[in-house]
């Protein structure tokens, strides 16, 4: 989305969403930081949990104090009937079930096939831990311009969270004839799949849907299964 | 002041070659590079228990080959340790025998080689010192209490351009361990966003030292990962594995990715800050008028 920096009266400015142009609220992000909200999961005594959204402050307000926890209401306040807790065995599902005051306490984590630990975080366990986010740092995949070569790579950020920008290469000579016959098609893409390279599904190959993907021989490219 | 003279002008454009393919060389081993991140315990801990499993936490690229772990003991003999290497989080740890009380060591973290990179990734020599018996107690942590949102851009050593990432600084609530908060290592999630696979959990998405009393941790992340709304769940582990309680509070934020930009409502909500409005429209108007009468001439 579109972000202006809206300055209301005279200099004062403040980012905010298009949507919210005509406002001189001060919004996420620079400055004071950006928008917070916490969401405890409150211990409700065995009731059921409120779900994250209906109890959260709205995520666009621009505090960044937490919101205390139940424990540290203010004793001015009158105070509220606890409903009744029946206790059960704990179970990761943000809920106390065995009603001694804290929220999925207690439950072991999980080991994972790969290395590492699924652990009970918000209601429910969490995913394995993967070696990085989109791919290996550094690595490269074959990605396809509309000119030239027809043929070019991008290359996997320092911090494995992307790729970069797509730049020309030489294409090899098995796929020479495809890129010069088919230019920037699917017909290159598969040949590159069927070369042994890690290729860019920007044909969607595979039909899924997903054309942000990776095909072929990525076993030194992607984070993992 | 240095005056640069016209003889050592020829000079210069060799030196800045010289510096430039310097800078481009460096930049080209830290992509990718194996780097020793973090140490559980870290340099100069003391007060480690007895039963502490040793951790050093390395880059996503590295490899473990076999590479020696030593561990000394002030004043007597060294040893090697059995150790494991967990891939995908960079961690390799090792369990020793016995760490005597009230002893000093120090562990030696090898250089590690990487996937995808030639060079080797740093190594570390860390001193500890050993507390007074066995950490049995599970820390308790009352989550996260708050986060704050920005975004990033950066030179990548990798691709060569700027990378733009939404970096989160996430400061922990209060946290006590039997053993003090220095040893702890602080596990972060994210538990929503735009990209998450509903059929999977939170995503763990760093794990680092527990940031001192009142400071932030920062997580960064790709701008797919993290565009509108963004939570986050965290955890602290103590040396032996002891996972805490308070994960099932989250903090949350609503973000907006860049392009941003940049303009000016003109608009007057009260006298004293209207005038500089009203001017700025006078001045705007006269230009254009002065267009206006330019074009009809």
């Amino acid at each position: 989305m579109l972000t202006v920096l809206a300055c209301g009266g005279a200099f004062a400015c403040s980012r905010t969403g298009l949507s919210e142009l005509v406002l001189d609220t001060p919004v996420d992000g620079f400055g004071t930081g950006g928008a917070a909200a916490t969401e405890p999961s409150l211990d409700t005594g065995g009731a059921p949990p409120s779900t994250a959204d209906a109890g959260a402050t709205a995520a666009s307000s621009t505090s960044t104090a937490a919101t205390p926890p139940p424990s540290s209401t203010s004793t001015a306040a009158p105070p509220k009937a606890k409903p009744s807790c029946t206790p059960h065995d704990e179970t990761c599902n943000g809920i106390d079930d065995d009603c001694n005051g804290t929220v999925d306490d207690g439950l072991p984590p999980i080991p994972c096939a790969g290395g590492g630990e699924q652990f009970c975080v918000a209601g429910r366990y969490s995913a394995c831990p993967k070696r990085c986010e989109t791919c290996i740092p550094g690595t490269e995949r074959v990605c396809f311009l509309s000119y030239c070569t027809f043929w070019a790579a991008e290359t996997c950020a320092a911090d494995g969270r992307s790729f970069g920008t797509c730049e020309e290469r030489h294409v090899p000579p098995e796929c020479a004839d495809v890129s010069s016959l088919h230019h920037d098609s699917a017909e290159l893409e598969q040949c590159c799949v069927d070369n042994g390279y890690c290729c860019h599904d920007e044909y969607d190959l595979d039909g899924d849907g997903n054309r942000n993907e990776m095909l072929g021989r990525c076993d030194e490219v992607a984070c993992g299964p | 002041m240095s005056i640069v003279r016209p003889n050592n002008l020829a000079k210069v454009p060799r030196l800045l070659v010289v510096l430039l393919s310097l800078s481009a060389h460096a930049v080209a081993d830290e992509c990718g590079r194996p780097n020793l991140l973090d140490t559980f315990p870290p340099e100069h801990a003391v007060n480690v228990p007895t039963n502490a499993t040793l951790t050093a936490h390395y880059a996503a690229t590295a490899e473990y080959s076999n590479e020696p772990v030593t561990l000394e003991r002030t004043g007597a003999a060294t040893e090697t340790l059995d150790a494991t290497f967990d891939a995908t989080q960079g961690l390799l740890q090792a369990t020793p025998h016995e760490l005597v009380a009230g002893s000093d060591y120090v562990v030696s973290w090898p250089a590690l080689r990487g996937v995808g990179t030639a060079s080797l990734g740093s190594s570390a020599n860390i001193a500890f010192s050993v507390g007074t018996g066995p950490d049995t107690r599970t820390p308790t942590f009352d989550g996260l209490a708050s986060v704050d949102w920005d975004v990033s851009r950066r030179h990548d050593a990798c691709t060569g351009s700027i990378e733009e990432r939404f970096v989160f600084d996430l400061t922990p609530g209060h946290v006590e361990d039997d053993f003090g908060r220095d040893e702890l290592s602080l596990v972060v999630f994210q538990t929503r966003g735009p990209a998450m696979d509903p059929s999977s959990g939170p995503v763990p998405v760093l794990v680092a030292p527990l940031p001192s009393n009142g400071s932030a941790a920062r997580v960064e992340r790709s701008l797919a990962d993290a565009s509108g709304r963004v939570c986050f769940a965290a955890l602290v582990q103590d040396v032996v594995g002891h996972a805490s309680t308070g994960a099932d509070r989250e903090v949350c934020a609503t973000t907006t990715p860049p392009p941003f930009f940049y303009g000016c409502r003109m608009a007057a909500p009260g006298p004293a800050s209207g005038a500089p409005s009203v001017g700025f429209v006078a001045l705007l108007l006269s230009f254009l008028l002065r267009g206006r009468h330019r074009r009809a001439s």
